[in-house]
């Protein structure tokens, strides 16, 4: 079963095709990769697949519903993080975490105090003063404590230092290990994306250019040159 | 869900209500700190008789007419401060990605601020006649038999300015919400409000058939034939000089529907306008 499905979906900002005519299925369980250097069209495809963008043309079906913005009730059953920092400044993490906990019925609080840390996180400090490595964690505890069948990653360790990028990623792969969610990761670090995933698709200006399993696409290559190899053909 | 969502509000937002609070209530807590501490502004109020309650009295009334022109403005730079950090900051977002839907979401966020908005009205409005008066009667010279029917007159005249301030208030705080959320740069946002304000400010007192100069309610009751001026002149000791004791007020003018029913409609406009643009917000 498939719980993403995308067909020619497109968007366009101005004169910009920022997701140009993807088309995806990504069967439940699988940890989907999505790699592609800087502007390739990864957080637009997220955002469209978590329904915070609208397509400007293809259809989009994620969890049997059209666009999950749209489907309130789908936010039960799908975790996001995005890049931007839009969590509230003025709330405090504890308050952040007590917040989204009263929205939902599944609350796994000691899944939060395991990615939070138990003893160095700063539950009363402002989310505005929070460093990035302890907005991160509070991105995911956020978007992981409820149980999610979904998790939309969108450059989870980027800004992240090699020690915190490390434990996140130790954490990430824990969770999936243990529930068998169904993943999908933006990244342009092609270690952290053949760290993690079994199906990658490469981006670049929009377009997907190739998908499918992570041995499949980089054959006898290394992913990294397979990467630059596709996107530098692309450039030509 | 709603309990949340008010939690919310209220925890973002309470300062800026209260500085409305604060900013409604300045004229009389002004005023009452001025006569507190300093002889030279009591002068005009030597002799407090009953009287002399019945000259100054009427002037509180003049509250109302500050909320519905004036504090406006004030009540338009709140709606952006209020709203201005779920468009500019993109934190709409972080709600919207709860199992809650958009339309919840800004109908508690409306009745929220509308009700503060309305009840920072009601109280102002009704604050400074009592507090005033109160004041006289502590100076021990007027006394409730001789002023009391005088001071319930003033009362009711107040609590009718309400529902017309009111309206104008929420209206004018709708609308520079709307355009807090049309517009993502906090400083534009808040010149355009300051525009829309004085536009729509002039416009409802202005001779027109929607609003009928904001004449709705009588700031200042008059009677034919009688002429009646205040004046102030800082800072000699009769700074504030009324030439006439205010006649009674022992009824009110016919209620005009057109007024009530433009003041509400604009609110539903607004709100719609909201609800339209909340729906449309994307997360670029």
């Amino acid at each position: 079963m498939n719980l993403i499905e995308t067909r020619d979906l497109t968007r366009v900002f101005g004169k910009l095709r920022a997701v140009d005519s993807a088309t995806l299925e990504v069967p439940a369980g699988t940890v989907l990769g999505l790699l592609g250097p800087n502007g390739a069209g990864k957080s637009t495809l997220l955002k469209l697949l978590a329904g915070h963008l609208r397509p400007t043309s293809g259809s989009i079906s994620v969890l049997g519903a059209p666009a999950a913005g749209r489907a309130p009730e789908l936010w039960r059953r799908i975790g996001y993080v995005a890049q931007e920092r839009y969590l509230p400044g003025w709330m405090t993490a504890a308050e952040c975490l007590r917040f989204t906990a009263s929205f939902h019925q599944q609350w796994d609080s000691a899944k939060v105090e395991r990615i939070m840390g138990r003893h160095d996180f700063p539950l009363q400090t402002h989310v505005r003063d929070l460093s990035r490595g302890h907005y991160v964690r509070l991105q995911i505890a956020l978007a992981l404590a409820h149980d999610p069948e979904l998790i939309l990653l969108d450059e989870p360790t980027s800004g992240l230092d090699p020690t915190g990028r490390h434990d996140l990623l130790e954490l990430l792969i824990e969770e999936i290990g243990r529930r068998g969610c169904t993943v999908v990761l933006s990244s342009h670090m092609v270690e952290d994306i053949e760290r993690m995933a079994d199906t990658v698709a490469i981006m670049e200006g929009g377009r997907i250019l190739t998908l499918g399993g992570v041995d499949a696409v980089k054959g006898t290559n290394s992913l990294e040159q397979t990467f630059l190899d596709y996107v530098n053909r692309r450039q030509e | 869900m709603i309990r949340e969502l008010l939690w919310k509000e209220w925890r973002e937002n309470r300062w800026k209500y209260a500085t409305l609070w604060l900013v409604f209530n300045a004229p009389i807590l002004i005023l009452m700190l001025a006569i507190g501490t300093l002889p030279g502004a009591r002068d005009p109020f030597g002799d407090l008789s009953d009287r002399m309650v019945m000259k100054y009295l009427p002037l509180t009334l003049g509250e109302g007419f500050l909320v519905a022109s004036l504090f406006l403005l004030a009540t338009s730079m709140v709606a952006v401060a209020v709203f201005r950090p779920d468009s500019a900051d993109k934190a709409m977002f972080f709600v919207f990605e709860q199992p809650v839907s958009r339309r919840k979401y800004l109908t508690t966020k409306l009745l929220y601020g509308a009700c503060q908005v309305a009840l920072a009205v009601c109280f102002a409005v009704l604050f400074a006649p009592a507090a005033a008066y109160a004041m006289m009667l502590m100076s021990g010279k007027a006394t409730l038999a001789g002023s009391g029917a005088m001071f319930g007159a003033i009362l009711g005249a107040a609590a009718r300015c309400i529902l017309w301030c009111t309206l104008v208030s929420v209206a004018a705080f709708l609308g520079a919400a709307l355009i807090s959320a049309l517009v993502r740069r906090w400083w534009l946002a808040a010149i355009c409000a300051i525009g829309f304000v004085v536009l729509f400010g002039a416009y409802v007192f202005r001779d027109n058939s929607l609003f009928g100069g904001g004449e709705f309610f009588d700031i200042v009751p008059t009677v034919e034939g009688k002429t009646f001026s205040v004046s102030v002149n800082f800072p000699t000791s009769h700074w504030l000089t009324v030439s006439d004791i205010l006649p009674m007020p022992t009824g009110f003018g016919p209620s005009k529907v057109v007024p009530l029913a433009a003041g509400a409609a604009l609110i539903v406009l607004f709100s719609t306008g909201l609800a339209w643009v909340y729906e449309r917000k994307e997360l670029k």
